[in-house]
């Protein structure tokens, strides 16, 4: 008996947000970004500047590569890298940083 | 006597949860976080124990590194846009977009090109410093991933037409995309914290 196995098409379609308005949003985050470079405490403007930098991430993945439209698994895949990114910083920092190290001396 | 025909049975297999082109491109993205973000950690907790390195982040141009900051965000805009145009199967636009994207991506890598040029001529080589050396290699290996999308995306323009290509749209553009995502944390660790 012959079977035919026809897999259907996944919905491609989802609406679209405003991109104008998000690409304004990000030349104006890019303005605040280069005044809060001027901040004279320098732990303040590295934390504002790379908050800001933050921001401007969520905004592009959200919007522009419509991680909000996406299944959990793609959250779950880009977590997973940044996980690993993290592990990697605090492993190493201490070697760095810290200057002992992680080995008790 | 009449032969009856009896109709081939048809199994219906639920679709996946994501096309898997854009899921191996999500995947191969995950890779890039870490390839990425190896580089920029080892910057970041260097930086924290030479405090001197200040010094020679001023000399990198901030009005170049902002000019490409506005050239990405607005391609970013424009590959987006020509997405949009695919999924709804208009290539005369989905193909402007992109050619619009292309030409931003090459006024980038000309920008990039004057700085290098700038700098070098100022004897500040990779050898010069170890803040130089990251700053050659974080640029030089984004310039790569640029120089990749634009032969990806001279490729969909090429072949817009296609439908088969014209579906190629949506992974090409979350790769560029990523592309703009590493610019906007470069741009902040080598030129605005610098100055």
């Amino acid at each position: 008996m012959h079977l035919q196995i026809e897999t259907l098409k996944p919905a491609e379609h989802h609406e679209h947000p405003n991109y104008v308005l998000v690409y304004g949003a990000l030349l104006a985050l890019l303005v605040v970004s280069i005044l809060l470079g001027r901040l004279p405490n320098a732990y303040a403007m590295n934390a504002l500047v790379f908050t800001v930098a933050g921001i401007k991430a969520i905004l592009v993945l959200r919007y522009f590569m419509h991680v909000k439209f996406e299944p959990w698994l793609v959250v779950f895949i880009l977590a997973g890298a940044t996980f690993f990114l993290v592990v990697l910083f605090i492993g190493v920092a201490p070697d760095v940083v810290g200057g002992g190290g992680w080995i008790r001396k | 006597m009449t032969a009856i025909a009896h109709p081939v049975p048809v199994l219906r297999r639920q679709p996946p949860i994501i096309p898997s082109g854009r899921l191996g491109m999500w995947w191969f993205l995950s890779s890039e976080i870490v390839t990425f973000g190896g580089v920029v950690v080892s910057y970041i907790l260097l930086r924290l124990v030479h405090p001197d390195w200040l010094h020679h982040s001023a000399h990198t141009l901030l009005s170049a590194g902002a000019i490409n900051t506005v050239v990405l965000l607005t391609s970013s805009l424009t590959v987006v846009l020509a997405h949009r145009a695919a999924e709804h199967h208009d290539c005369c636009t989905a193909r402007r977009f992109l050619s619009i994207s292309f030409g931003l991506g090459v006024m980038f890598l000309c920008v990039k090109a004057f700085e290098y040029h700038h700098e070098l001529s100022h004897g500040l080589t990779p050898r010069t410093a170890a803040f130089w050396g990251f700053y050659y290699t974080m640029t030089g290996l984004h310039g790569l991933h640029v120089i990749a999308g634009l032969i990806a995306m001279l490729y969909l323009i090429l072949g817009a037409r296609n439908p088969k290509v014209l579906g190629r749209v949506a992974p090409v553009g979350l790769y560029w995309h990523f592309v703009d995502i590493v610019w906007i944390f470069l741009f902040p660790l080598l030129y605005v914290t610098a100055h």
